[in-house]
């Protein structure tokens, strides 16, 4: 069976820009990145920070355009696609934003926020909106009567849980999680996510778990990638990728997941 | 060295835009200018066509501004229709008086600025501070116009300032100390209603800028070391607040010479404003545009010496220059 | 945390939008107020001074309802007036009088107060014996409309060219600042000079009205331009923004919905500043003959005698619509601070927060 989503030499650059206008030398955020994802499992994709993973989820989820390689969902490439094309294709991939304060605009309600998606696509009639938004609300645990609430009134938990009933709301095949859990507490990051880990088999959905957290990782996903410098440098099931770890990037990963106060290897940077 | 010459290039460029900019509201004119002259009975037909000759009145815009650009370069800068002669003999006068006002009304203002902000920021909550902030705000809802009447309506009432103009009648035989005092007696009614009118804004971003400096850390620092108080503040604080002062002189130079334009007019001080607006009213092109350039030339050159002055005082601009 | 002096920022801007309110209620209300139409003259009683109003009569007897003596010409033409003791002339209250159109709509009649058999000139008269009180408040209609509506070109303009340039982006950015910096190269009066240089001159009032709202609003684009192009351009990078994209949002859509909004409080605080910066310029450019002619009032073509020395040496009056101004600006100035403190720091790109000053 062919898999959801099949990214392969997938490159990004980006050009560095000085003050004054000029060119200042070239970015590489991604250098080959090459991984599928299967439907109904979820892959985690574990880095330090500049490791390019956050651009690896932009660039899935349409909001960044690769310099080359290929993105492939459910077997078309996204880089073939025209406009129409495209924005009939965003609903099968979400992303869920770390910081769920900047990702939902503090004007609007939690009701405008959540069908904000379906009145962009426009496939759902106006007047079926509301049930949808409720239905969507009780799916993140969210209670319906907050529906008129902005962000601002909510704790940084239920924001959260906007944002994914958000990102559910045009029932992706794909939700993409870029650092989800990182902006939130501890006891919260729990919480959140067991519901992903609730959601994922009753939506049928499959996961892109971005993290640098390892543990997390290795708790919520089948498969962990870990990137470093643009590359995937390990690739394997969680038990074994934080069992054995082989890379020492991943080995000071896990390393700093079961202790404080790790060393970082000297990368030679 | 580089980051100052590019700061000079693009004064210049910036100079040279203007001119086209106002040149091209003079196009908008409607009506032709020939016209207009012809109709004129001062304006004798050779002027006419000489004029027609050298400023290609009658051809095509690019024409007539690159015959004005040659000009300038000539030293002339157009010629006036009404005075009968080129524009740059007319405009050195005025501007040298124009610059007299403005550079004393600035200097004044500063002067006493900074004491009065550095005292507020110092006083910050107690009474000196809401003293200077009430008579701030009071003279800040107050225009430039009325402030001209008013000190002028003062002057003509009690007598102890001349009412407009650069000298009194017959000064050109007095000493050269008392020319000097003749015309500070006439400077200062102008320069007042400037002082007074700019120096609430600049009160009011001294203050700003040295309270951000003096709730700054460094500064606890050197007074754990003993510096006393008044070094701290001259010493220390100020300098520290320089970079938003030195952008703020920039700033503020533009409203002073919009400011000076009606001050000179109302208070007959022969600067630039006056030619300006006697020369729109004569429909004089050239002085016109002439005024115009003249005075943004000023504040070019006043942001300028502050962007010098900002490279001097500030090490972050030398040192993290865009060179790569 | 002690609440700010004042009351919260909220409550600061509504109670300077009342006091603003009132004031404005006064000239839009002008042809109830005012006693005369603006054009009505008495040459008899040129610059005559304002008429005093009495409660004593001459026998030191109380009246409750106040009264005016008729101005006498002195004998000798040097155009001096006495109070004509004989007279007594009662004050009436909302009294018909000499039609005129509310709002410049409505027909009406109501003026607040009038007296029968001499004209009662609260702030004296001009030159053509018109009445000074009337032409400031209508004046003030002229000028002060003069100023919104000039306001309001310059932050359309600004808004649109803002929000082209720092949505598109790229050469059309770099282009259109470039133009908004020549534009604020010149001294902003210089600037505005520049353009009604070359405008006609001799026009007739409603045309000079809109020429002056023009010419204000076609030079004032500049500084609100660059203001809502950084909005823009640190609102077209917030996360909401991508999410949206995310969703298939067109570029409409997401301007419309997710960028302009942001805009919405740089713009409230600009217009606070500028309208009274257009009062001004109004004011300036009718003063110097420049804007609005006679016979139509505006305050700046009220204040234009001034400039004669005779008339700024013996007629006090005559500077009284200079006065006028000073609680607008005044209100004006405390509803922009209010709304500045109650917006809070702009984000805008390129150089951390601050004020949209």
């Amino acid at each position: 069976m062919e898999p959801l989503l099949s990214v392969a030499g997938l490159v990004k650059q980006y050009v560095r820009t000085g003050p004054a206008g000029g060119s200042r030398g070239i970015l590489t955020a991604l250098d080959g990145v090459t991984f599928t994802l299967a439907a109904g499992r979820t892959l985690a994709v574990v880095g330090r920070s500049g490791s390019g993973k956050s651009t690896l989820a932009l660039c899935i989820a349409g909001l960044e355009r690769p310099t080359a390689g290929s993105i492939l969902v459910e077997g078309r490439d996204m880089a073939s696609l025209g406009a129409t094309e495209l924005r009939a294709l965003r609903p099968r991939i979400q992303l869920v934003f770390q910081d769920p304060a900047a990702s939902l605009n503090p004007r609007f309600t939690a009701e405008q926020l959540v069908a904000e998606p379906l009145q962009v696509q426009g496939r759902v009639p106006a007047r079926e909106r509301p049930g949808r938004v409720r239905l969507l609300m009780e799916c993140v645990g969210l209670s319906a009567a907050m529906r008129s609430r902005t962000p601002g009134e909510f704790s940084g938990g239920q924001r959260q849980r906007l944002a994914i009933a958000r990102a559910l709301a045009l029932e992706p095949r794909v939700l993409i999680l870029d650092e989800a859990l990182s902006a939130l507490d501890c006891s919260v990051q729990a919480q959140i996510a067991n519901l992903v880990a609730e959601l994922q088999p009753a939506l049928r959905l499959s996961c892109l778990f971005i993290t640098h957290d390892l543990r997390m990782a290795g708790w919520l996903a089948d498969e962990i990638a870990v990137m470093e410098r643009g590359r995937i440098v390990e690739m394997g099931s969680s038990e074994a990728v934080v069992e054995s770890p082989q890379h020492g990037v991943t080995q000071f990963l896990v390393a700093a997941a079961r202790a404080r106060g790790a060393a970082p290897p000297q990368a030679g940077r | 060295m580089r980051y100052l010459l590019r700061r000079a290039l693009h004064a210049l460029l910036l100079l040279f835009g203007v001119s086209l900019l106002t040149f091209m509201f003079a196009a908008m004119a409607p009506g032709n200018y020939l016209d207009e002259m012809r109709l004129n009975p001062q304006i004798a037909p050779e002027t006419i066509s000489a004029l027609r000759a050298q400023y290609g009145m009658d051809r095509p815009f690019p024409v007539r501004y690159l015959r004005w650009l040659g000009s300038v370069l000539r030293g002339e800068w157009g010629f006036s229709f009404a005075y009968n002669r080129p524009v740059a003999s007319l405009l050195v006068v005025r501007a040298r008086n124009t610059l007299l006002l403005a550079a004393t009304a600035t200097a004044l203002a500063w002067l006493l600025a900074l004491p009065l902000g550095v005292w507020s920021a110092e006083r910050a909550g107690h009474w000196p501070d809401r003293l200077v902030s009430a008579g701030s705000a009071a003279l800040l809802v107050i225009p430039e116009l009325v402030l001209a009447l008013g000190l002028l309506i003062l002057a003509v009432r009690s007598g102890w300032f001349p009412a407009g103009g650069l000298e009194s009648l017959g000064s050109g035989s007095l000493s050269a100390g008392r020319k000097i005092a003749d015309l500070a007696r006439h400077l200062t009614l102008p320069v007042a209603a400037l002082v007074l009118s700019s120096i609430p804004l600049l009160i009011r971003h001294v203050r700003a800028a040295v309270a951000e400096v003096l709730g700054s850390g460094f500064l606890w620092a050197a007074e754990a070391h003993g510096i006393s108080r008044r070094r701290l503040l001259w010493r220390h604080a100020l300098p520290a607040a320089a970079n938003p002062l030195i952008s703020l002189f920039g700033f503020s130079l533009g409203g002073l010479l919009s400011g000076s334009l009606i001050v000179e007019v109302v208070m007959s001080w022969p600067g630039l404003g006056p030619l300006l607006l006697e020369a729109i009213l004569t429909r004089d092109l050239y002085v016109v545009i002439g005024c115009v350039l003249l005075s943004t030339l000023f504040l070019v050159g006043g942001n300028l010496a502050a962007d010098l002055l900002l490279y001097w005082a500030d090490p972050r601009i030398r040192w993290e220059g865009p060179e790569p | 945390m002690r609440p700010a002096p004042g009351g919260s920022p909220r409550h600061r801007v509504f109670v300077w939008l009342v006091a603003l309110a009132v004031l404005h209620a006064l000239v839009v209300f002008a042809g109830v107020i005012s006693p005369y139409a603006p054009e009505e003259q008495d040459r008899d009683h040129a610059y005559a001074p304002p008429t005093r109003i009495h409660w004593i009569d001459s026998r030191g007897g109380f009246h409750p309802r106040p009264f005016i003596r008729p101005w006498l010409s002195l004998e000798g033409g040097l155009g001096e007036f006495a109070e004509d003791p004989a007279q007594q002339i009662p004050l009436r209250f909302l009294v018909a009088g000499a039609p005129y159109r509310l709002l410049g709509v409505i027909p009406c009649r109501l003026h607040l107060f009038a007296t029968e058999g001499a004209r009662i000139s609260l702030l004296g008269t001009d030159g053509y014996g018109r009445d000074q009180f009337s032409r400031l408040l209508y004046g003030g209609q002229i000028s002060l409309l003069a100023g919104w509506l000039a306001a309001a070109l310059a932050l359309l303009g600004g808004t649109i060219i803002g929000t082209a340039a720092g949505f598109l982006g790229g050469w059309a950015d770099d282009a259109l600042m470039r133009v908004a910096e020549l534009f604020l190269a010149l001294p902003w009066l210089y600037l505005l000079f520049a353009l009604r240089a070359f405008l006609p001159l001799a026009v007739s009032p409603l045309q000079a009205f809109f020429l002056v709202v023009g010419v204000i609003g076609a030079v004032g684009w500049a500084r609100p331009a660059r203001l809502v192009r950084g909005v823009v351009l640190s609102a077209k990078e917030r996360d909401f923004v991508r999410a949206a994209r995310g969703f298939g949002a067109s570029e409409g859509y997401l301007l419309r919905r997710h960028v302009l909004p942001e805009t919405a409080s740089v713009l409230l605080t600009q217009a606070a500043i500028l309208v009274p910066q257009y009062i001004l310029a109004e004011v300036t450019l009718s003063f110097l003959g420049l804007g609005v002619p006679e016979p139509a009032p505006s305050w700046g073509n009220l204040l234009a005698s001034l400039q004669q020395y005779s008339v700024l040496a013996s007629y006090w009056w005559m500077c009284l619509p200079a006065v006028i101004m000073v609680p607008f600006f005044l209100g004006y100035l405390g509803l922009a601070s209010a709304l500045q403190a109650w917006t809070g720091p702009v984000k805008i790109a390129g150089g951390g927060s601050g004020s949209a000053e």
